[in-house]
């Protein structure tokens, strides 16, 4: 990977130099990333695999603004994470950034539409009503959209999370292991959701998965294996992306 | 199991803490208490050891009952004569007259010096060797105008040989020469009392007991014991006297003193500890009950792997004994430092008690140690016994935690807050034997009921009570008001320890100011004096009637009537008597003779109030048999029943004529004047302030100002209560600040995930704030609700004691509300700033 050139950065929606991460001190130190570069395409939707321990959600992570490098830099945009304090980065999250984690997404005492909101709501801003339409009829919660969270299938709930991920329209949306606690079948329904979320809605999404499935619907496909980008595919399919696994577990 | 139970403790240290602190101020308060009052014990028996070192027997005039009044209740003198009869006992090896009375210094600046409680007497100095008092400088006195002081007062008002102090006595003021100053052995003082020794011939004029004493006290020859003592100087002892053998007369005074004073003192501490117990169980409970919860996969976990249930109970209940024994050892010894606070408290508002060393005797480490460990495990036991029906299955669920409200809730609360209410209104409205045990306890049992009953309406008042935070606030407002809904039971028990607190200080408000309102009527309609004299700064020391006839000498004034009290004994209870010079009293204050009047009172025997003659069924011309401590038991004709306020004349109203006769009260509670006809009340005024001058321990005060005076004495009095009651104010707080903390550490991931989406810091702390303030508004609503309907019962209860007109402070009861809110934030500091400060990170990926 070389540097990215000023017009490519217009065209990155986030991206790493030289990231490393270091876990612990001396002896019993761990190194999650290992000196990683790597850019996101706006529009993109990129799924980042790789065994357990490669360091796929170390990267997301780091780029998200949930955790620091040990050395290197992260962008979201053109902004620069380490220079930012605690203030900022929460702000940056709140406006730029959209998560949708493996569980526990959603807040038990607010309602669905309040979830779907509340990063606008933090903010003490309202949807853009159309954005918002639109963002709501793709999740087809239909009149579900009072409910409380536990009033709704797992399904349904990460559904709700994709869409508050989306309702401020951020840069970049990160999902870590979207559909980890979901059947095959709901999650296939969340993936497609986020595929034409990419597609109808212009969106960008960073996701971490072990589930070549989930990849299939990818745009492009990153493999780590011990804190460092060992290949990418583009188009991948689950067969494709399955046999690539197989070599690097191997 | 003990070992797992151990390392759960160990394991989480902070809710440790949290726990073991409100267990720490409720013991440490039960031990203060005893630790102060055992220390006053301890100190009055080294008086009463002091005063009567070196004296075998004391020879006095026989009483029917010993008085608890400090001066004047008591027994009658005895002659000068008796000394030499004692002396010629040949069994006697010295003996010595002894007088006290009443004798107050006035300081260099002009004023009275109070003691703050204790009394200011004079004595006669004798050289004898049962003089208990040592030359610490100068000499004794020997003659008219010398006097001898004693090291505290000379100290304390920085008198020195060679001056010249003047003196108050229930005769006229008269300046000494200051010849020593004396001790009693190493002690500067007798419990804060003023002492003045004067020669005995001077003594005898200026305590108005020419030819008498109070006492012989005796000493036996050398090799005649005590019994031998005693038998020989009764045998020469004439009839109305009586002689005690010194042990016996420590006993007496001891009793007088524990019985009269320390018991009830101790008693009304102990209230205000239980208080802080009751409280302090109700955070106990809380928090074992949200710790059971929260260890819900744990306890499942050793379940599943065979644990039974009995063994999982056990685990809690031995990890609340190990809390309970250590926190409750943390708290007698912190008692110490409450028994000081507690001096310093009362010290501050002028009551100082009498202290040496602090005094721990083994009950106070029982009681302490039995309180912490008893009112920790019952606190413990629902929460242990709910551990045991965890399900092995639930290790394996992760489901939210949450409370249901059951049909069980509702009755049994409905049972015990109906149990509660009964026991109050019969305490209050019915004659029963012990109203006060009833009264307290059905409020206990009433505050129970409340707190199981509040979860019902917890969830929609904390809505309402959170509604304008939403509007202020957003969506964080909105969190903090579902933050404080979504658990009904814990907002309830953590709002129940504030519910209690600030029904107690609503209700002690409500009686203060009612009392106020109704003294204040009372006053307005009772006096139709123009000035009133009463002790200076609110004081209780009685003054000189030489105060009296000198208004009533004054030219301005037509006539001043003096006011005395002293007690005896109706039906083998006691009772305060009232003395007045009835002509001049019916000018100043307004009797209302319903039958009777008070030319016959002042002819002879007593008038009763209307209220207590109904009462008891007495009726004008009945004759009543009386006890007095000087005379023994009489037949007193009932000769008037008068309807004046009871609160200023009392129930039972002897005419001078009849009270001297069987009393020794000599000294005057409150006087009144009236102005003369054609002159200016100013002018009236400067007369009266000269009196004033020079009789430093009266304050001359028309009827506006006595009544402001009286009310300030009342916010005073509910200035102690209160603070009393802060203690369990501040355990409540404690516990907003426990349930909050675990309620934080419960809902971690969330508070990570709010925080990934962009919540800030202080967004977090005012979300944990805002749920703060809606719990402690919830426990103030409900507190001072039924702290206005608990004050409205007594005040209807208690019209009969002078409380006759209900007020609602409600300034006040706001000042109280807002400071419950702003407590609350506070309390919520800590929990707000730890949620503040999780690690996003760690909080989204907490399991």
């Amino acid at each position: 990977m070389t540097a990215p050139t000023s017009a490519e950065k217009t065209r990155v929606a986030a991206r790493v130099e030289d990231a490393v991460k270091i876990y612990g001190e001396g002896d019993a130190s761990v190194r999650a990333l290992a000196g990683i570069s790597v850019g996101f395409d706006r529009g993109q939707f990129t799924a980042i695999m790789g065994p357990s321990g490669s360091g796929k959600s170390t990267l997301l992570h780091c780029i998200a603004g949930l955790d620091n490098l040990t050395s290197g830099s992260a962008y979201i945009g053109d902004t620069e994470l380490g220079s930012l304090n605690d203030k900022a980065l929460t702000l940056l999250r709140r406006d730029k950034v959209g998560f949708i984690f493996q569980a526990f997404n959603l807040i038990p005492t607010l309602n669905a539409e309040e979830n779907i909101v509340l990063p606008l709501s933090i903010a003490g801003d309202k949807p853009d009503q159309a954005w918002y339409d639109q963002v709501v009829s793709a999740v087809g919660l239909g009149d579900r959209l009072k409910h409380r969270p536990n009033e709704l299938s797992g399904g349904q709930q990460q559904r709700v999370a994709a869409a508050r991920a989306l309702v401020s329209k951020p840069e970049i949306v990160f999902a870590d292991e979207p559909s980890g606690n979901l059947d095959s079948q709901t999650g296939a329904e969340l993936l497609g959701f986020m595929r034409e979320a990419v597609d109808n809605l212009d969106q960008t999404i960073v996701m971490v998965t072990h589930n070549p499935l989930d990849a299939a619907y990818a745009d492009k496909v990153i493999f780590l294996a011990d804190g460092r980008i060992v290949d990418d595919m583009d188009d991948p399919t689950a067969n494709k992306v399955l046999d690539r696994l197989k070599t690097l577990e191997a | 199991m003990l070992k797992t139970a151990l390392k759960g403790l160990s394991g989480h240290k902070l809710r440790l803490f949290l726990t073991a602190l409100a267990i720490v101020v409720g013991v440490a308060f039960v031990s203060g208490t005893f630790v102060l009052t055992d220390t006053m014990r301890g100190a009055f028996d080294d008086l009463f050891g002091t005063l009567n070192e070196g004296i075998d027997v004391t020879v006095r005039a026989e009483a029917s009952f010993t008085s608890n009044q400090q001066a004047g209740g008591g027994r009658d003198r005895v002659p000068e004569s008796l000394l030499g009869t004692i002396e010629a006992v040949t069994e006697v090896g010295v003996a010595q007259g002894s007088l006290f009375g009443y004798a107050q210094f006035i300081d260099k600046d002009g004023d009275a010096v109070t003691t703050g409680g204790a009394p200011s007497i004079g004595v006669n100095w004798t050289e004898t060797e049962l003089n208990i008092s040592t030359i610490r400088v100068g000499r004794g006195p020997t003659g008219p105008g010398e006097v001898a002081i004693d090291a505290s007062t000379a100290e304390n008002n920085e008198f020195a040989i060679g001056d010249t102090v003047p003196i108050l006595f229930t005769g006229p003021r008269q300046d000494f020469a200051v010849v020593g100053i004396f001790g009693f052995d190493e002690v500067d003082s007798l419990l804060g009392a003023t002492v003045a020794a004067f020669e005995t011939t001077t003594a005898q004029q200026v305590l108005d007991a020419e030819g008498e004493f109070d006492s012989i006290e005796a000493a036996a020859a050398s090799g005649v014991s005590q019994a031998d003592l005693i038998a020989a100087i009764e045998a020469a002892l004439p009839a109305g006297f009586e002689a005690i053998g010194q042990a016996d007369l420590i006993a007496e005074q001891n009793e007088d003193v524990n019985e009269g004073f320390l018991d009830v003192f101790n008693i009304i501490l102990l209230v205000f500890a239980g208080v802080a117990v009751f409280v302090g169980a109700f955070i106990i409970a809380n928090t074992f009950s949200i710790i059971v919860a929260q260890r819900t996969r744990e306890l499942a976990l050793l379940r599943a792997v065979g644990a039974t249930g009995a063994q999982v109970t056990w685990m809690i209940l031995i990890e609340t004994l190990v809390v309970a024994v250590l926190a409750s050892a943390v708290g007698i010894i912190a008692g110490g430092l409450v028994a000081l606070g507690l001096q310093g408290l009362l010290s501050a508002f002028g009551i100082d008690l009498p202290t040496s060393g602090l005094v721990f005797k083994p009950r106070t480490v029982i009681v302490g140690m039995a309180v912490g460990v008893i009112v920790t495990t019952l606190s413990a036991l629902f929460p242990a016994w709910s551990a045991s029906r965890v399900p092995p299955v639930a290790a394996m669920r992760d489901v939210e935690q949450t409370d249901t409200l059951t049909a069980r809730r509702l009755i049994g609360g409905s049972i015990v807050t109906a149990l509660g209410l009964v026991l109050i209104l019969a305490g209050l409205f019915s004659n029963i034997w012990n109203e006060l045990a009833f009264i307290g306890l059905g409020a206990l049992i009433l505050f129970l009921g409340v707190a199981v009953l509040s979860p019902f309406i917890a969830e929609r008042m904390a809505r309402i009570i959170g509604f304008p935070a939403r509007r202020l606030f957003g969506v964080t407002g909105k969190l903090g008001r579902e933050n404080a809904a979504r658990r009904p039971v814990r907002t309830a028990a953590t709002s129940g320890a504030l519910m209690i607190g600030l029904a107690l200080v609503t209700l002690f408000l409500i009686l203060g100011e009612s009392t106020k309102v109704s003294v204040g009527n009372t006053i307005d309609k009772a006096f139709s004096a123009d000035f009133v004299v009463s002790p200076a700064d609110g004081g209780f020391q009685p003054f000189s009637p030489q105060v009296t006839r000198d208004i009533e000498a004054l030219p301005e004034i037509a006539v001043a009537s003096g006011v005395r009290q002293a007690e005896f004994r109706l039906d083998g209870s006691n009772k305060f008597a009232t003395g007045v010079e009835i002509e001049k009293a019916i000018q100043t204050t307004n009797f209302d003779f319903v039958s009777g009047d008070a030319q016959s009172l002042a002819a002879g025997g007593l008038a009763i109030h209307v209220d207590e003659a109904d009462d008891k069924g007495f009726v004008l011309g009945q004759t009543l048999e009386l006890e007095f401590a000087k005379t023994g038991f009489q037949n007193i004709e009932v000769t008037g029943i008068y309807e004046a306020e009871e609160t200023f004349v009392g129930s039972y109203v002897f005419s001078t004529i009849e009270f001297d006769r069987h009393f020794t009260a000599d000294l005057e509670v409150f006087s009144m004047a009236n102005v003369a006809p054609g002159v200016a009340t100013a002018e009236a005024r400067s007369a009266l302030e000269a009196v004033e001058v020079r009789y430093p321990n009266v304050q001359i005060l028309n009827q506006a100002e006595f009544r402001a005076e009286t009310e300030s004495n009342i916010d005073q009095l509910l200035a102690i209560v209160t603070a009393m009651l802060a203690l369990a104010l501040l355990i409540a707080l404690l516990g907003i600040t426990n349930t909050l903390a675990l309620s934080v550490f419960e809902r971690t991931r969330e508070i990570g995930l709010l925080r990934a989406v962009g919540m800030t810091r202080r967004q977090v702390r005012i979300m944990i704030r805002l749920e703060a303030l809606i719990v402690s508004i919830f426990g103030a609503v409900l507190g001072i609700s039924i702290g206005v309907v608990f004050g409205w019962l007594v005040v209807q209860a208690t019209g009969d004691l002078g409380i006759t007109d209900f007020a609602l402070p409600v300034s006040t009861l706001i000042v109280v509300f807002v400071f419950a809110g702003v407590a609350g934030v506070l309390a919520a500091g800590f929990p707000a700033r730890k949620a503040a400060k999780l690690n996003v990170l760690n909080a989204i990926s907490y399991e």
